[in-house]
């Protein structure tokens, strides 16, 4: 089912032309380029893993149905992503999502030991906890920025605020953060 | 806690990636795979009507718009029934579409024809 190597190499504007044209295959490439990044972005604004990947999976859905409005002059990354957040925080308007702080599984690349592991699935959700406390727009702008390297303006875009807005919710999200956060020993 | 600057214009990297470790979800192939499957099976009715959904409001605001422009167009032309009545008078020279029509008996089919075919 995943797209063939054929298009491993190809930049995205190319497959999302390629996409355009009818080729599910090339965007078959892109799901597979930016699933991480979609998931890690819906699960900021929604918590819940579940929620989170029915989210992304909607964003990429609505991003295929209207590729038409995709402008291949620009970056694919931000055009796609905006739409997923989109995905993500009208799913959480439209139902109170329950607090479910499942501790997700870590998959490090050394075998710890138990303590260390349940060390470091506390932290994860200490800082998943933290995150959750914080608005909407914030975790939103903070994931985009520190985790997903995106630029001021390309999050200020994506969230449909100016840059200046865009820059106080990462400085706002960043110092609450680091205060929660302070007190862990692996901060 | 490090010492970056909550206003710093550059990439936080160790916050980010400690979010990076706390956001990312497990089986991501199986993701991927229920992505594509939706991806590639054909579109469902809602997701056709959707589709149609643009071009169908075009046509409707259209067939309003004409709707509006017909009935503005008949109501300065008048009252019908006074046309209707020209018709009769003009197509009934020798009045036998008047007494057809204030006969209290049914009409023959005969004289009905002829006076619609201007009698000849």
């Amino acid at each position: 089912m995943r797209p063939t190597v054929r298009t491993s190499g190809v930049q995205d504007a190319e497959l999302a032309k390629r996409a355009q044209r009818g080729d599910r295959d090339a965007f078959g490439e892109l799901v597979v380029r930016y699933a991480g990044q979609a998931r890690r972005v819906a699960r900021a604004i929604l918590a819940s893993p579940d929620d989170a990947d029915d989210a992304a999976q909607d964003g990429f859905l609505a991003a295929l149905r209207h590729l038409d409005r995709y402008d291949p002059v620009r970056p694919f990354g931000p055009w796609l992503i905006r739409i997923v957040a989109n995905a993500a925080m009208d799913r959480r308007r439209r139902r109170r999502v329950r607090q479910t702080e499942a501790l997700s599984p870590v998959t490090p690349s050394v075998d710890p030991g138990p303590a260390q592991v349940t060390d470091r699935r506390a932290f994860h959700a200490a800082l998943r906890a933290a995150l959750e406390r914080l608005p909407e727009r914030q975790r939103a702008a903070v994931v985009l920025f520190d985790v997903e390297g995106y630029s001021h303006r390309e999050v200020a875009r994506m969230l449909d605020v100016p840059e200046g807005t865009a820059r106080s919710d990462v400085f706002h999200a960043r110092r609450a953060l680091r205060k929660v956060l302070a007190a862990w020993r692996e901060w | 806690m490090n010492e970056h600057s909550a206003f710093d214009h550059e990439r936080d990297d160790r916050l980010g990636d400690v979010l990076r470790a706390a956001l990312n979800v497990p089986s991501e192939d199986l993701f991927i795979r229920r992505v594509l499957v939706r991806v590639t099976e054909p579109l469902t009715w809602w997701e056709v009507l959707g589709g149609w959904a643009r071009p169908g409001l075009a046509a409707a605001l259209l067939l309003v718009a004409a709707a509006g422009f017909w009935l503005g167009r008949t109501v300065r032309t008048g009252d019908p029934t006074v046309a209707l009545e020209e018709m009769l008078s003009a197509s009934a020279g020798n009045g036998t579409m008047t007494a057809l029509l204030s006969s209290a008996r049914p009409p023959n089919v005969d004289v009905l024809f002829a006076s619609t075919n201007g009698n000849e």
